[in-house]
């Protein structure tokens, strides 16, 4: 049983231990740097082509083709936050059983330290009147007052680590249940579904419709891109919720989804007349009726100045056979295929915009413990508590500073209690 | 444009300043100060000018944008720096070899036939209020490791057996790394809302990204090192330096020789 107890214990330091916390972010900052020199996401032939055909099995045995998302990087950062967690821990109840145990020093021992001054004629009553303007009153006796300032700043150290764990908390929810997308849409295009990315592309419906109002890409006299705008609207149940601008940095938030803009594309669609009939197809799109089934292979916007021409393939007797139309010259506008007489009209072509779409619960955990992080920092680095002790005597009060961290703080902060007295 | 000519003035202000130290007793104590106010000043001119023009242009950004202002701003940083640690760095040869590092950045900046040093408008990305936290924060918090790494290096050169000019170092070396790690981060968490805004994902493992996680890490071992182990001198020094280089890495070598999301180089 006590074997048991012991083998435990052995566990737990180990696992709460500052070693181990180190050797972790080592680790951890060695496969990072393993992650960015080897290349990540590519195809197997570019592997083999860098790095070798035995440098390929490695390299796919370890998953350092996606470092950052194989199992044993995950292990790592769990394990650092389980490390970060338990010493923290530990950490934080000696702190807190240190600091129960405040006592106030003796006036014998008041006089003799460095940082203390005697205020004549002060009552220890009124000097703690004065103090308790800035100070938090730590323990009152009868002739002894201890007084502080910027506790808190003790616990920055906790702060910041506990903020780790919280933002790790955090992108850990959003790994979990959050989701990347994308959804395409032009102008007056409405869809209520996203394209989710991954190895296999699958679709997840939203319970609202997506509407794009308009879309424009603007530029500036030198032809840098300046600004795209997606108008969008979303619609729910035929009525119109909302209405936004979409633009780079600035996402629109709905319903835990935010969509962002991310790029943008053209489509073109082609206007034909089949036996006399006006048909339509988009670049990607197969026509099939009545037997004939074309799409559209190329399209040029100006063929040696004959004006725009698209390369149509089609299926004769099953064969598959290519031509080219081109809408400006007679003769090359109007031909017969698959027993059809196809005439091409024209072309228009449409800007689409990109959205990204995201979806992460985790992101105002993640949010708090950024500030959290950058507030632990700030305590810690910028401020130290400071400790002041009272005693009084029949003609005045001794008064003693004592901070924690640099002697210089104390020197300072009597400096200004006695210019609080001297000045009145 | 004007911005340009300031510069330039600048850069051969730094030039006489570097001269005055190495050649002049008399500016090592009284006029040393005040000469590096002058230099700064014209710096700071330089920039608040460039921004101006940045507006003449209509295109109205800070001067944060890209590769050229990101050296010149970095130079400004380390100036900056020295003038407001100057009580501290009761170690003039930090001083000065910083002022020489600014020196050096100001010549490379301004006088390299590679740099583009037009102001250009700002591509949609970049059009955000967190870019300007975020780049001006990395930059303290790359100054801040530059004086540290120069703490680090002067550590090595120091005369053997004189512990208290070692310990004024460690101490020189010491603020400058807790302020630089409260800015690095301000600037990795910074770059975080930024990417968030801009793309939809707060942390990407881009190698930027996973580079100047790599340096903070580096910090936070030589803060664990000396606060929790008691490490110092050597250990320390190495360690600053090994940091340093990794900020370089980051701001330069990810650039250059890796690709990613942030495409300051040309
Ligand atoms: C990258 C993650 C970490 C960061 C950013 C971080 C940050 C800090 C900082 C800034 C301090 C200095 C506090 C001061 O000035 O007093 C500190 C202290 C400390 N850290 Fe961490 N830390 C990290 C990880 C860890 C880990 C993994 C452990 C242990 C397993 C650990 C254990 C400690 C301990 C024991 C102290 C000393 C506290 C004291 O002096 O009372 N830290 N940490």
């Amino acid at each position: 049983m006590s074997q048991e107890v012991t083998y435990g214990k052995k566990v737990y330091d180990f696992l709460s231990s500052v070693k181990l916390g180190i050797s972790l972010l080592l680790i951890i900052a060695a496969s990072s740097v393993l992650g960015t020199i080897i290349k990540q996401g590519g195809t197997p032939e570019e592997y083999v082509q860098l790095y070798t055909q035995s440098g390929y099995r490695i390299i796919k045995l370890f998953g350092l083709d996606d470092v950052f998302r194989t199992w044993w990087f995950i292990l790592l950062l769990f394990l650092f936050a389980l490390n970060l967690f338990t010493c923290s821990l530990k950490r934080l109840e000696r702190d807190l059983r240190r600091n129960s145990k405040e006592t106030i020093p003796p006036i014998e021992n008041l006089r003799k330290m460095r940082n203390s001054l005697y205020l004549s004629g002060l009552s220890l009553e009124s000097v703690t009147e004065e103090l308790k303007k800035d100070y938090k009153v730590l323990i009152k006796e009868e002739d002894g007052v201890c007084l502080e300032k910027w506790g808190f700043s003790r616990y920055g150290v906790h702060f910041i680590h506990f903020s780790i764990i919280i933002i790790l908390l955090g992108s850990l929810l959003g790994l979990l249940f959050g989701l990347r997308g994308f959804v395409s849409l032009k102008k007056g295009e409405e869809k209520s579904y996203v394209t989710l990315r991954g190895k296999n592309p699958e679709e997840t419906k939203l319970d609202f419709l997506l509407r794009c109002k308009d879309f424009r890409v603007d530029f500036y006299a030198d032809g840098t891109p300046k600004d795209y705008v997606t108008e969008i609207e979303i619609l729910k149940d035929g009525e119109k919720i909302m209405e936004k601008r979409i633009r780079v940095n600035e996402p629109l938030k709905y319903e835990g989804y935010y969509f962002y803009q991310a790029s943008y594309g053209k489509e073109a669609t082609f206007y034909f007349e089949v036996d006399g009939r006006k048909r339509s197809i988009t670049d990607r799109e197969v026509f099939r009726e009545d037997g004939l089934i074309m799409r559209v292979m190329r399209y040029e916007p100006s063929i040696h100045d004959f004006g725009p021409g698209v390369l149509v393939a089609y299926l004769q007797n099953g064969h598959p056979e290519t031509t080219w139309f081109l809408r400006d010259v007679q003769k090359m506008r109007l031909k017969e295929i698959g027993g059809k007489k196809v005439e091409f009209i024209d072309v228009k072509e449409d800007l689409y915009t990109v959205l990204e779409v995201t979806k992460d619960p985790g992101i105002y955990i993640v949010w708090s413990g950024f500030s959290l992080l950058l507030f632990g920092l700030f305590t810690t680095f910028f401020l130290s508590p400071r400790k002041v002790y009272l005693r009084g005597d029949s003609t005045g009060t001794w008064v003693a500073v004592h901070s924690e961290k640099r002697r210089e703080d104390s020197e300072r902060e009597l400096k200004k209690i006695g210019s609080r007295f001297y000045a009145q | 444009m004007l911005n340009e000519t300031l510069f330039l003035i600048t850069t051969f202000l730094y030039l006489v300043l570097i001269v005055l130290i190495l050649f002049s007793e008399a500016t090592r104590k009284k006029y040393l100060f005040h000469s590096i106010l002058v230099v700064f000043s014209f710096h700071t001119l330089a920039l608040i000018t460039r921004w101006l023009e940045s507006y003449e242009l209509g295109y109205g950004h800070a001067p944060l944008s890209n590769y050229y202002e990101s050296l010149v701003f970095f130079a400004w940083c380390i100036t900056l720096l020295s003038l407001l640690l100057k009580k501290n760095l009761r170690y003039p040869s930090v001083l000065h070899s910083a002022l020489a590092g600014s020196l050096l950045i100001m010549i490379y900046a301004n006088l390299s036939p590679s740099i583009e040093r037009d102001i250009k408008p700002l591509v949609p990305a970049l059009q955000s209020n967190w870019l300007h936290f975020h780049v001006s924060t990395c930059f303290v918090a790359y100054a801040s490791f530059f004086l540290s790494f120069l703490c680090g290096i002067l550590f090595f050169f120091q005369s053997k057996g004189s512990s208290s000019t070692a310990s004024i170092l460690e101490e020189i070396n010491w603020k400058s790394v807790s302020i630089g790690f409260v800015f690095l981060t301000a600037g990795i968490l910074t770059g975080a809302v930024w990417a968030h805004y801009a793309w939809g994902s707060y942390w990407s493992w881009d190698p930027k990204e996973t580079w100047s996680l790599i340096t903070w890490i580096i910090y936070a071992l030589f803060l664990h090192g000396r606060l929790v182990k008691g490490w110092t001198g050597k250990k320390l020094a190495l360690l600053s330096v090994i940091g340093f280089l990794s900020v370089l890495f980051t701001y330069f070598g990810v650039n250059f020789l890796l690709s990613g999301l942030h495409s300051y180089a040309t």
